[in-house]
């Protein structure tokens, strides 16, 4: 059996986490700064692909980096294209994890003290030391959950994927869809490897961001009772 | 030292208005929760921008609308302690006392150590706050406002978090501490003895405006106004009528008394102004003790006056209460007032 499929997959994810991490958290540091009339709009944008159909999101896509757009026509003038190649994967893959990425990590920059930012803010740091000192730390294991779903999900990512990204053999031709080829053709044995290999990784997944889960709020119970019980000066 | 404001700022059902002028270095803001006392240090510190106004303190503008000046936050200078601490959890309390200065640069790191040295904080500075006690937390947060040699400092209810064990401690070594700051400190509480202990001058706040303003000896011993009696510990406040007979009487508790220059709304009666007296003397009145309650040093007694709407609560001494040698609790006593000691108030 040939696992291309699944070093694409999982090469396709890992660069789309890396993506959506960047973006995620820039979208959300915005966002909890941003107090405009557009606020709930630009949040609603963001979290469109999340319930969008990833047919739809494909097409969009297809729009967006074809021939016909400003980007498809800048870069046929140098002879590339994005269509059916590997960035394009990426890029579909990105779009469809980025909701869950930018909601983790808003939620965790919320749930951060605001009188701790306020104190920063009297010591004389400005935004960008407060977002990268006192906000990504603070907030990290929330970042972390966000990137772990997001890995997941632009691993199980189809319709979009199929859509951008053809699916070719070897360049691709991803997990999910060699599910569905496999299904579709009655090659049930290969269908039902794969099925079980996404399963397994996305069993990891969720136990991974349960147990992590698990640690920060067992962690801030532990600093609650030694606040508690210490009586020392 | 002088710090300047005067300025309003919306929240839609709350509308804060304060003025205030003031050259005093130890200033406490006293109010109820809500009246918008935290709010002045936010306005102060640039944590919160007025809707209008001027702020300006030692003689530089932090903010006037007019002018278009709003210096932010970080420029200001204002040391501030919250009443949670909010230190930075991902940092020991170290590296919380050099956030604001250079970790690199040696005398920064000197600074840093000798604040900390101050404050007997140096065998704790590799612990991170959540290994800390509420009372060594607030001490850290002390060494990280002063690390940026503030000009003001402001302290939101920064003892109310703690338990009282711990807060007697830590108010002791503050007193220490904020003896040696020649900077303004403005001390935001809603305990009177706090205030009283750390501050010179004290400001009532209520509804989001300055109520009353003055020395603070002056404030609780002859509080100006209903508020400033209430939040100076009063406990007998009440309305005051002229009678046809042109005496004043004191309504919630039914007696009249002699004398008035001019008629004010309200008397404050201070357990200093009551003493046990004899039958027939002048100015002295029946009651009946309606409720007593010990604690281990004192003893309040709830005495119902004849025609009283309200008991007169009276907080003496335990020694004093052995004296009377009172049997029966609904004993009738004879109450003696001090009409000089009375306190009228607007």
């Amino acid at each position: 059996m040939d696992y291309t499929p699944l070093i694409i997959s999982i090469k396709t994810a890992a660069a789309a986490t890396a993506m959506v991490s960047v973006f995620g958290i820039f979208a959300s540091w915005f966002m909890c700064r941003y107090n405009g009339k557009f606020k709930s709009l630009i949040d609603s944008v963001f979290l469109l692909p999340m319930i969008l159909p990833p047919t739809v999101i494909g097409y969009i896509l297809l729009i967006a980096i074809g021939k016909n757009s400003l980007l498809g026509k800048f870069l046929y003038r140098f002879d590339l294209s994005l269509i059916f190649t590997w960035p394009a994967l990426v890029l579909a893959a990105s779009v469809v994890a980025f909701p869950l990425m930018y909601k983790t990590s808003k939620a965790a920059f919320e749930q951060l003290d605001p009188d701790i930012l306020d104190a920063a803010r009297t010591l004389g740091a400005g935004e960008f030391k407060i977002f990268s000192k006192i906000m990504i730390p603070n907030a990290w294991p929330g970042i972390v959950a966000g990137a772990v779903l997001s890995f997941a999900r632009a691993l199980g990512e189809f319709g979009a994927t199929l859509m951008v990204g053809g699916s070719i053999p070897d360049k691709t031709l991803t997990v999910p869809i060699a599910i569905f080829f496999a299904s579709e053709s009655g090659n049930s044995k290969e269908a039902g490897l794969w099925v079980a290999i996404i399963f397994m990784i996305s069993l990891l997944v969720m136990t991974i961001v349960n147990s992590y889960e698990g640690k920060i709020s067992k962690k801030s119970r532990i600093g609650k009772e030694l606040e508690a019980d210490e009586h020392l000066y | 030292m002088s710090i300047y404001i005067d300025a309003t700022k919306n929240f839609g059902d709350f509308d804060l208005n304060i003025k205030l002028q003031s050259s005093s270095r130890r200033i406490g803001i006293i109010g109820a929760s809500g009246s918008g006392k935290s709010m002045t240090l936010r306005l102060l510190s640039g944590l919160s921008t007025p809707d209008e106004g001027v702020i300006k303190v030692n003689d530089v503008c932090f903010f006037d609308s007019d002018k278009s000046v709003d210096l932010p936050a970080r420029k200001r200078k204002t040391g501030f302690l919250f009443q949670n601490y909010a230190l930075f959890p991902n940092m020991t309390l170290e590296e919380n006392v050099l956030f604001s200065l250079d970790k690199k640069n040696p005398s920064h790191k000197a600074k840093a150590a000798s604040i900390l040295d101050m404050l007997g904080l140096q065998r704790l500075k590799r612990h991170k706050p959540s290994q800390l006690s509420g009372g060594q937390k607030q001490r850290a947060a002390l060494a990280r406002a002063l690390a940026i040699e503030p000009d003001i400092l402001m302290l939101d209810e920064p003892f109310s978090a703690l338990d009282n064990h711990l807060k007697k401690h830590t108010m002791d070594k503050f007193s220490d501490y904020l003896k040696n700051y020649l900077g303004i400190i403005l001390f935001v509480t809603h305990n009177m003895e706090e205030a009283y202990r750390y501050c010179d001058e004290i400001v009532v706040v209520k509804n989001g405006r300055v109520d009353s303003h003055g020395k603070k000896e002056h404030m609780f011993l002859n509080p100006p106004t209903k508020t400033a009696a209430k939040l100076s510990g009063y406990r007998n406040i009440s309305p005051v009528a002229k009678t046809q007979s042109g005496r004043a009487r004191l309504v919630n508790y039914g007696f009249e008394l002699d004398f008035m220059d001019v008629l004010k709304p309200y008397a404050i009666l201070p357990g200093r102004a009551l003493s046990l007296g004899k039958k027939s003397e002048p100015s002295t009145f029946s009651a009946f003790i309606s409720e007593i309650i010990e604690s281990p040093f004192s003893v309040v007694l709830y005495l119902e006056f004849e025609n009283g709407l309200v008991p007169v609560e009276w907080n003496i001494k335990r020694s004093t209460w052995e004296e009377f040698k009172i049997k029966n609790p609904m004993e009738t006593l004879y109450v003696k007032l001090d009409p000089d000691k009375i306190l009228f108030i607007d």
